[in-house]
């Protein structure tokens, strides 16, 4: 084999696992703060592409401005599933909670089919020229770079707005527990509101790196949502640079088992990868075990 | 004259609904027959599933993985190797058990939701693997020899065989679930330090649960290749596992009776919409967002709170005095 091959494996890989991360980051943050596993995050991420392109794109702004329009209206849209979905009869428990999810995940998926289904695969527009460029002598698209800069940077601001400002604070503190938390001041109710936001943005904006590598289509994210899940466990579900680093494991690994396995085997050899790492650590890479008490 | 019991009433209303289901052929067309035969053989898979979700709170996401177990191996047993239909539903029990135990196995070391994503990867795993070989018919599955049987009792035994089964699994599941092991699955459900404090030895229980709802998985799914007369690896995709999940969870988790009327919902209102393409997907999805999100305990909690109404209301018209006893139960 050769390191050409071996390195444009390695590339793709990366654009894969920066995908997973950042998705998987959505997961966790609202995982960590609601203890809902939300599994309508993918398919957010699906609507805000066909949101760009059957709304958005025709009112002929920029391209730049129709993505950031997009992702702010899809964040708008995860603070309705909140106040809708997930804030009524709280006391359902979790697992109720995320079937909710569940149920909008279908709902969602279907509603999409029934009305850009005739029509599918779309093509998207993408934000970066479509190009290669030379690096150390292996060629590189423009997007695999823009992916994962634009993942780079969401991560950074993200895990800077937890560590910095007072809000994130607060998101944090909720997270650890929302009784004490509440019992500090914090409006529990409204950061769990604003977690909503961020996650369904941050969904919309994966949604939109991933249509213009592969076409969009309803199903768009239903690989991705599971591998998400996975870099998340893998990471240990509380932890957002475990789950970056999850994501980033499971992109290079799934790209260089399809390169010596075969691209049917790749998915098993994904499981195998996600067993392994929870046989050795089962609370995740980065994740401590955490023991209740009765 | 002595009224009856109201258990001896139940027990009465469940006889006659099995015997209005064993004279239906009599009555129904091919098609009503086959409906009811698919509607039966994922409430097997449902009732299954019950077990660990409802009894012991463990959350499994791959149960059809376990159907896609039970209807492989009946499939290569009958073709490849030319086995006859017992046998090769015997064996694919076996191997399903098998897999639970396997899948149940990581179950002590993972959290809830670890486990569920575990659960869901390895059903999402087996999927890709029967597509990937030959041997299991890739993506195009695979046919199932043609069965003399299928033309016994003039086209109707298949339709009795899902019957009988139906009805020796529903009781099965009801005898579990009111035994030492249901009780027990119930306790670790509710807290798994109170269970293992009473001396309930979590690993063993969790992969019974597991084993059981394995078991019930590949009976559906050997049943489904033998109804049906083919398996296909599209129809155990990852959506196979979230609907059997789906009508659980609509029917009522926890109970005997709500995965047989949520199976009755999820098997039906394709069937009932399929002029309209993708209707039937997005009357399912209302469904289920809605019943998740007003009625968590499903459409058998529903019918209790009306129950539960209905009585109170007729109390507090015949006499005020219970409307203390009212106020405290509610606190509870």
């Amino acid at each position: 084999m050769s390191s050409i091959q071996l390195a444009s494996a390695l590339i793709s890989g990366v654009v894969n696992g920066a995908l997973y991360s950042l998705l998987g980051l959505a997961i966790v943050l609202i995982f960590r703060t609601t203890a809902v596993a939300n599994f309508a995050q993918g398919d957010i991420g699906m609507l805000g592409a066909f949101v760009l392109i059957m709304f958005i794109v025709p009112l002929g702004l920029p391209l730049w401005g129709a993505w950031i329009v997009t992702v702010c209206l899809s964040g708008i849209f995860g603070g309705l599933i909140y106040l809708c979905l997930l804030k009524p009869r709280p006391i359902a428990g979790h697992l109720n909670l995320t079937i909710r999810t569940l149920g909008l995940s279908t709902l969602a998926y279907a509603v999409a089919l029934y009305v850009w289904g005739e029509g599918e695969p779309y093509r998207v527009p993408s934000l970066f020229p479509r190009l290669t460029t030379e690096l150390m002598g292996f060629s590189i698209s423009y997007d695999q770079i823009g992916t994962v800069a634009v993942a780079l940077v969401l991560s950074i601001i993200l895990l800077a707005f937890f560590r910095f400002t007072q809000i994130g604070l607060a998101m944090r503190a909720v997270a650890i527990n929302p009784d004490i938390a509440r019992l500090q001041g914090v409006n529990v109710n409204r950061i769990v509101l604003v977690v909503w936001i961020v996650a369904a943005g941050i969904g919309a904006a994966v949604g939109l790196l991933i249509a213009p590598i592969s076409f969009l289509e309803t199903a768009l994210m239903r690989p991705y949502l599971l591998k998400a899940f996975t870099a998340a466990i893998m990471g240990g579900l509380y932890s957002f640079p475990g789950v970056l680093l999850g994501g980033v494991i499971l992109g290079i690994t799934e790209s260089l088992a399809a390169m010596w396995l075969s691209v049917q085997l790749r998915e098993a050899f994904v499981f195998l990868v996600l067993l392994l790492v929870l046989l050795l650590r089962p609370a995740g890479i980065f994740g401590h075990i955490i023991r209740t008490r009765v | 004259m002595r009224i009856p019991s109201a258990r001896f009433l139940l027990f009465g209303s469940w006889v006659l609904v099995a015997f209005a289901f064993a004279l239906a052929p009599l009555v129904l067309g091919k098609y009503a027959q086959y409906l009811i035969s698919m509607w039966l053989i994922f409430a097997i898979a449902a009732i299954g599933l019950n077990i660990p979700i409802g009894l012991a709170n463990i959350y499994s996401f791959g149960h059809g993985a376990f159907m896609l177990v039970g209807a492989y191996v009946v499939a290569i047993t009958m073709t490849h190797w030319s086995w006859s239909a017992f046998p090769a539903v015997m064996i694919s029990l076996v191997v399903a058990a098998v897999a639970g135990g396997v899948v149940g196995l990581p179950s002590l070391r993972l959290t809830g939701f670890a486990l569920a994503i575990v659960t869901f990867a390895f059903g999402h795993t087996l999927f890709h693997l029967v597509k990937a070989f030959e041997y299991t018919g890739g993506p195009q599955g695979m046919f199932m020899p043609t069965l003399d049987s299928s033309k016994w009792l003039g086209g109707t035994y298949y339709y009795y065989i899902v019957l009988v089964i139906f009805i020796l699994a529903f009781l099965a599941a009801y005898s579990v679930s009111s035994s030492k092991t249901g009780r027990a699955m119930r306790t670790l459900g509710a807290s798994e330090v109170v269970a293992q404090s009473l001396g309930i030895h979590l690993l063993r229980y969790k992969i019974i649960a597991f084993v059981l709802s394995a078991v019930y998985g590949a009976i559906s799914g050997g049943l489904l290749a033998l109804v049906t007369g083919y398996v296909a690896p599209d129809t155990f995709s990852s959506e196979l596992s979230i609907s059997v999940f789906a009508a659980v969870m609509i029917g009522g988790m926890g109970t005997i009776v709500g995965p047989v009327l949520g199976s009755f919902f999820v098997v039906l209102i394709p069937e009932l919409t399929q002029s309209v393409r993708g209707l039937s997907l997005i009357i399912y999805g209302v469904l289920f967002t809605l019943v998740s999100t007003l009625y968590p305990t499903g459409i058998v909690g529903a019918f209790h709170a009306l129950n539960e109404y209905l009585t109170k209301a007729r109390r507090n018209k015949g006499f005020s005095l219970s409307e203390k006893d009212d106020s405290s139960k509610a606190k509870i």
